[in-house]
């Protein structure tokens, strides 16, 4: 028998630990020309471990929306850009998980938001609800709108139809105005819902004074697998310009960010990138990488499409050709979505937790910053335009509250 | 006839209630926990994510002392009689951490053996070792406790060194008490032992700190044999699973730290699972800070009394009677080096412990003296010596000159090149390294800085569900759960 040592600490603090130490009086640092450490314009701290700030990609009159706490009570506040202050705070919800905001649609002051079963209008200007409702069935996070029209997306098909639907809502009321489903044949598979297909997205827009809504859904061909279709339908004279565009002969399903410019429709999924002409729907190009999409996903500015492949890389892609421009530096793990604000590139790393900023024209590391509460920040991030005062706002929450710091340019 | 009436009624009624709506539809969800763990490990997920999800959980709990193929056996069971004629649905997952997700993928291989319909139509495994864990490699060839003792020893050496003289030691080190001896080997039952008399003599019960060792005795088992030696990396069990393909759909949620992975996997130990689902508690800047001021005030106080006994001339009186030098002075710089030894050496001893440490070799190129030259330079260098040894210094002069025109002389160096071995650290989750975790393949996810013991617990995890459940982004995968 081994005799062991007894060992008595006296001291109580032996392992206690001092969480968010924080020190903003450190100039900038910089590690071969890439800055680590920054001050901070303003971190908006919270103690408890338990709660934390989320930061949305929203920006309105130069403030931004977030989840502060008051006594374990949480709340959808807005907040300053500037300066981190709060301007009101919300909490007529029906469920507190609602607050974690992942889509939105807003039409002057009305700020609208989808969570399960349940939908918000929340005025922007007052914080008050201007109307909230619970449906019978939970619909898809996922919220656009054109004007006063909210754009709702159903899991599950209902009114006895055979295919979810796109629901059309008065933005100032909730009320359903119009339901629209598109074209699917299938009449067999479902997939993992129990539903014959569902509805990805709708993105309206305005053409020659009439408003047309681009529709990316997925038809079943069992649970797991569904072939992804596009449809463009002419809201205005209730027509359809094309119907059961296949995007692409892979089986995954699942498509992720949809944007349109110029003509094109842009989107990503199942490890590719394509682009698609917006008025046939036909296929222009596509890019296939190593990693897939689901956090990062694209951000197009200005001619290129920014692209975070996880655990590959983050590329610049000729929004025109699908040519890739530049691949960053490698950084392992998934990223948040990318913002850019004035050419250069942000956003989260998973692997080390940090901010990072590339210029957007090279790819070159600008910024890879240590989060102030020395532990990391969350996958979040948004940018606002300087105001004189400063270059231009990067907003972005650590697991302790947001904070803001100047932009590079 | 009121019979049949009655039949009529209580099927109509039985119908009307067992009819499920198809909205209703509800995803089984499996969540087995890792070596060592219990039904309270992820705890806060399931209920959390049951709560919110349009999901039925159901924990999968196996014993210590089976293996990977009995564990199996049992969450299969548990399964099939918590679901029924759910338990083989193919929107069914299994959610597993750390070795529950061999648990996991060794009950859909077994299945597969046997040709039985699957439990479930996919896997999320997080913070698993699919490759295999070197720390269990380690552990069976005895490297482990080597390295454990090691350490061990390294952290508690300037506390041994204070025993030499309890007097002193007392005067010295006002801030601790030693007694016993010191051991030249640690078993882990000696450290859990002396964890459990830490825990005791600091009153830590129901204190932060006392979660440390409650993590230690639910998370580091190392009597549980059969899963040790089911992770070694080329085991039976990692060979035969590396060479299955799940069938059903699969993601992979790992971690990979890159820094202070000790403090941190240390820090989120110590921190006790809640109702709620954690926030981030690690703080791998401050774990150890309190430790290390000790180590700092000893080391103070002993440089303090070194300097006074040099003026008082107490040590040199001490080294005239016990031949011991200068006692504080040497105690300080042990005080000095444990400290240095937790900011530093202790990360490097644990990466070695887990196989994170590896090295690339580099080629370089040096200058170097040709062999002809050097064999010269030997042999005047010894004539040299022998010169210093016998006394005869005659033609000395000459013999120096002729080595230094041989090393200063060009025409005796030549370019050559070497090779040199640069350590480098491979990612890892402070447990696991991150390839093994990603061996399974499937869809891959990272946890932001999420070490092996905080992924079944904390917001970055629970962030990466709502990313796969719900992503807002996405329609058709798989993995799409509605919110309640």
């Amino acid at each position: 028998m081994k005799k062991i040592i007894s060992i008595i600490f006296i001291g109580a603090t032996l392992l206690s630990c001092s969480c968010t130490k924080e020190d903003n009086s450190i100039s900038t640092k910089t590690e071969n020309g890439v800055i680590t450490e920054k001050p901070y314009i303003w971190w908006n701290k919270e103690e408890e471990h338990d709660h934390f700030i989320i930061t949305n990609g929203f920006i309105y009159k130069n403030s931004f929306l977030a989840e502060s706490h008051i006594n374990s009570i949480s709340y959808l506040s807005l907040q300053i850009g500037k300066n981190g202050n709060i301007l009101w705070r919300w909490n007529d919800y029906f469920k507190s998980e609602d607050l974690s905001i992942r889509d939105y649609y807003f039409n002057n002051e009305n700020f609208i938001f989808q969570q399960g079963p349940r939908s918000y209008c929340i005025n922007l200007e007052t914080g008050e609800t201007k109307w909230k409702k619970q449906w019978k069935n939970s619909m898809q996070i996922k919220v656009s709108g054109i004007d006063n029209e909210l754009i709702v997306l159903e899991y599950y098909s209902d009114n006895g139809n055979s295919y979810p639907s796109i629901n059309i809502l008065n933005v100032i009321n909730g009320n359903i105005i119009e339901r629209i489903i598109p074209k699917f044949e299938n009449k067999v598979n479902i997939n993992v819902l129990g539903e014959l297909g569902d509805i990805h997205s709708v993105s309206p827009f305005k053409k020659h004074g009439k408003v047309y809504l681009l529709i990316t859904y997925n038809e079943a061909i069992s649970y797991s697998k569904s072939i992804p279709l596009i449809s463009l339908y002419n809201y205005t004279d209730k027509t359809w310009v094309y119907e059961y565009k296949k995007i692409t002969n892979l089986e995954k399903g699942g498509l992720g960010f949809v944007d349109i410019q110029n003509d094109r429709i842009y989107h990503d999924g199942a490890s590719h990138v394509f682009c698609n002409d917006l008025w046939t729907g036909d296929s222009i190009w596509t890019q296939e990488f190593k990693g897939n999409f689901l956090f990062g996903s694209c951000t197009y500015d200005q001619g290129t499409l920014y692209c975070a492949a996880e655990g590959d890389g983050y590329y610049a892609l000729d929004a025109e050709t699908g040519a890739i421009k530049w691949k960053g530096e490698r950084a392992p793990g998934t990223s948040s979505r990318m913002v850019v604000l004035n050419g250069v590139l942000y956003y989260i790393n998973g692997g080390d937790g940090r901010l990072w900023a590339l210029d957007a024209a090279t790819g070159k590391t600008l910024w890879r910053l240590k989060s102030p509460d020395g532990y990391s920040f969350k996958r979040e991030i948004n940018v606002m335009q300087g105001d004189g005062e400063r270059k231009g706002y990067v907003l972005t929450s650590t697991w302790h509250g947001a904070c803001a710091y100047e932009a590079e340019r | 006839m009121k019979t049949i009436k009655l039949k009529l009624i209580i099927v109509l009624i039985v119908s009307v209630f067992l009819t499920p709506e198809s909205y209703t539809q509800e995803r089984n969800v499996m969540w087995v926990h890792g070596l060592g763990g219990s039904n309270n490990s992820f705890l806060t997920n399931s209920v959390h994510h049951q709560s919110k999800y349009l999901m039925k959980s159901i924990r999968g709990v196996y014993d210590k002392g089976d293996d990977a193929k009995a564990c199996s056996a049992k969450i299969k069971n548990q399964f099939e009689s918590g679901f029924g004629n759910g338990s083989s649905q193919p929107t069914n997952i299994c959610i597993s951490h750390s070795f529950g997700g061999l648990v996991a993928r060794t009950l859909e291989k077994g299945n597969a053996d046997k040709g039985q319909t699957q439990n479930f139509g996919g896997q999320i495994l997080v913070h698993s070792p699919q490759g295999g864990a070197q720390f269990a490699a380690n552990y069976q060839n005895g490297f482990f406790d080597k390295k454990f003792a090691e350490v061990f020893n390294k952290i508690t050496k300037p506390f041994k060194a204070d025993i030499i003289d309890e007097v002193e030691m007392l005067i010295a080190t006002p801030l601790l008490v030693i007694g016993g001896t010191s051991i030249d080997v640690l078993t882990f039952d000696d450290i859990a032992n002396i964890l459990a008399v830490f825990w005791g003599i600091n009153n830590l019960e129901g204190t932060e700190a006392s979660w440390l060792f409650k993590a230690y005795a639910e998370n580091i088992d190392f009597n549980d044999k059969p899963k040790i030696t089911d992770l070694v990396p080329d085991s039976d069990l990692m060979n035969e699973l590396r060479d299955f393909d799940s069938p059903g759909q699969l993601i992979t949620i790992y971690g990979a730290e890159e820094r202070n992975i000790v403090h941190r996997l240390v820090s989120s130990l110590s921190v006790k699972p809640g109702s709620n689902t954690l926030d981030i508690v690690s703080d791998e800047k401050d774990i150890f800070s309190p430790f290390e001021g000790l180590f700092e005030l000893n080391f103070n106080i002993n440089r303090g009394l070194g300097i006074a006994a040099d003026i008082s001339g107490a040590n040199f009186v001490r080294k005239l009677f016990t031949s011991h030098n200068t006692p504080f002075h040497e105690r300080a710089r042990l005080w000095r080096e444990g400290k240095d030894y937790l900011n530093g050496g202790l990360e490097t001893d644990w990466l070695i412990l887990i196989g994170a440490v590896g090295y690339t070799v580099q080629k370089v190129s040096i200058t170097q003296m040709t062999p002809e030259c050097k064999n010269k330079l030997d042999g005047l260098e010894i004539l040299l010596e022998d010169f210093h040894k016998n006394g005869e210094f005659k033609n000395r002069d000459d013999v120096q000159n002729a080595i230094n025109n041989l090393i200063h002389n060009s025409g005796c160096y030549e370019n050559g090149s070497t090779e040199i071995e640069i350590p480098y650290n491979k990612p890892n989750d402070g447990v696991v390294l991150t390839e093994s975790q990603q061996a399974a393949g499937g869809i891959l996810f990272e946890n932001i800085n999420c070490n092996h013991f905080e992924a079944v617990n904390t917001k970055v995890l629970s962030e990466n569900f709502i990313n796969i459940f719900q992503e807002g982004a996405r329609g058709a995968g798989w993995y799409v759960t509605p919110l309640r």
